[in-house]
């Protein structure tokens, strides 16, 4: 039966004016950027349930766990249910989420939360992560590297709005700034998050469409891209993918772009302090601040950049430049607060570019049959750097902290091996080339005619 | 990837509903943003006051 969250429901009128889908693909990841902004509940969520940093850490643990789970297993299913049915899939699930996580919290049962907010959210987080890329990719073919950042820019942002706006909330229903004011405030506090994400990204829904199949942006002449020598016309469909040298390069190349970025940014307030202890504790805080704007800011213009320079030579950019300034940080980065500041700052803008490039490059050499599928396994390179970049980080400075060393010296073997990671990147993004065409659709439905001709004869 | 029936389904052009609806998300995303982006900077600023 048809139904109007189906693909063909909407499809655009041949001419459409493309602009207005950036908005519905920006709505839901605005929203599901939400999970970056966590840490703000961290302090009244131990105080309500009378528990450690550990036990509620779990819950930001759990939603990025469902996230990379969520977006690799679900990929392929975004890809045939079309953007509207995911989004609104997506939603239902981060919505929900939210409201099991409010019961929770009004019951005393912490379980709750990890389910609700960690579990349910967490699958709308890597749906909806995927959901809207792989259509703004389809309106902007011309230029598929600004639609992504379009889109993960508003990953980005989300935390931007939800960190002082969840600030805000608590404050106005705890009727203080004191824990306990913050911590009686948390229930209206998810429950308006919710209502206000159910709205967005219902309107989002509403609003995204799919190109009409005669649709091409004006001007803008497709036979151009095949002079492109990195750039495919052919298909690869998702399962192909994983068979091929490309999406393995291109995993290794994003987990180590991310594990170096990560590496700064769990750290980033407790090491402008190490490197200059003249800093108080609200500078740190700025200086977070500071990081958050070059990581958004990254996944727009670097991602944009691409589309002119190409994604390869972005990458060289990242992992390159990356490594120089780690060795930079490591070397000179306690002499100067502006060096330590600048290298730091273009460290995350890489990072952030690093996540919104990489689905115009999987474009780039997989076509866009099913990208987003691809795009969602390529995301487990994100689970793993979420864990082995603060690892790396934290080991280190615990074990140059027992040594006795302290200051910069806490960091400084870190450093050393988020450049070999860097490198090791490097060397896949050297080794990349176009896919041979035996992977390709085309490809396969060339044989299955021959097949059928030699059977016909 | 569509199909031709994909297409049959297609209206001439977009309701006057669609395009306000899409205007306000647009303008919610932008005030979004903008929040977000002034509250980040003012208490970036910290870092060269402080």
């Amino acid at each position: 039966m048809a139904s109007i969250l189906d693909r063909k429901a909407i499809v655009a009128p041949k001419h459409f004016n493309r602009w207005f889908i950036p908005a519905a693909a920006l709505a839901i990841h605005l929203c599901i950027g939400q999970v970056y902004a966590f840490s703000v509940f961290k302090i009244p969520l131990m105080s309500r349930f009378d528990v450690g940093e550990v036990s509620v850490g779990w819950i930001f643990s759990v939603a990025i766990a469902m996230l990379g789970l969520s977006a690799a297993f679900g990929g392929t299913w975004v890809e045939k249910s079309g953007p509207r049915k995911s989004m609104v899939v997506a939603g239902t699930a981060w919505v929900l989420g939210f409201f099991v996580a409010a019961l929770g919290i009004a019951t005393g049962q912490l379980w709750l939360v990890y389910f609700g907010y960690g579990f349910i959210g967490g699958i709308g987080l890597g749906i909806g992560y995927i959901a809207p890329v792989s259509t703004l990719m389809k309106w902007f073919p011309d230029r598929p590297g600004l639609a992504t950042g379009l889109a993960i820019m508003g990953f980005g942002g989300g935390a931007l709005i939800a960190s002082p706006m969840s600030n805000a909330l608590m404050v106005l229903f705890g009727g203080g700034t004191e824990t306990e004011n913050l911590a009686s405030g948390l229930v209206p506090t998810f429950v308006v998050l919710a209502l206000s994400y159910a709205v967005i990204i219902a309107a989002g829904a509403y609003v995204i469409r799919l190109p009409h199949p005669d649709w091409t942006p004006d001007g803008w002449d497709p036979s151009k891209v095949e002079a492109t020598p990195m750039q495919t016309n052919l298909n690869v469909s998702a399962n192909k993918a994983l068979k091929t040298p490309q999406f393995w390069f291109l995993w290794i190349i994003l987990f180590t772009n991310v594990t170096a970025g990560i590496g700064i940014l769990e750290n980033a307030a407790p090491m402008i302090q190490d490197y200059f202890p003249g800093v108080t504790a609200a500078a740190a805080a700025g200086f977070v601040g500071i990081l958050s704007l070059a990581n958004m800011g990254g996944r727009f213009i670097w991602s944009t950049a691409s589309d002119y320079v190409g994604r390869k030579n972005i990458y060289l950019l990242y992992l390159g430049v990356g490594a120089l300034l780690y060795l930079v940080i490591a070397f000179f980065g306690g002499s100067s607060l502006a060096l330590f500041i600048v290298s730091a700052m273009l460290l995350l803008s890489f990072y952030g570019g690093g996540f919104s490039t990489i689905p115009a490059y999987l474009r780039d050499m997989f076509g866009y049959y099913q990208v987003g599928a691809i795009h969602g396994r390529i995301l487990t390179a994100w689970a793993a750097a979420g864990i082995a970049g603060p690892l790396i980080v934290n080991s280190v400075v615990e074990s140059q902290s027992a040594a006795g060393n302290q200051g910069p010296e806490l960091y400084t073997l870190s450093m050393y091996i988020m450049v070999g990671l860097l490198v090791l990147g490097l060397i896949a993004n050297v080794l990349m080339r176009p896919v041979a065409k035996k992977y390709t659709v085309e490809y396969a439905e060339q044989q299955q005619e021959v097949t059928t001709d030699a059977y016909s004869k | 990837m569509h199909t031709p029936n994909e297409a049959a389904h297609t209206d001439s052009e977009v309701s006057t509903t669609y395009r306000s609806i899409a205007v306000i998300l647009a303008l919610i995303v932008i005030m979004g943003l903008g929040y977000g982006l002034v509250d980040t900077t003012i208490n970036a600023a910290a870092l060269f006051t402080e």
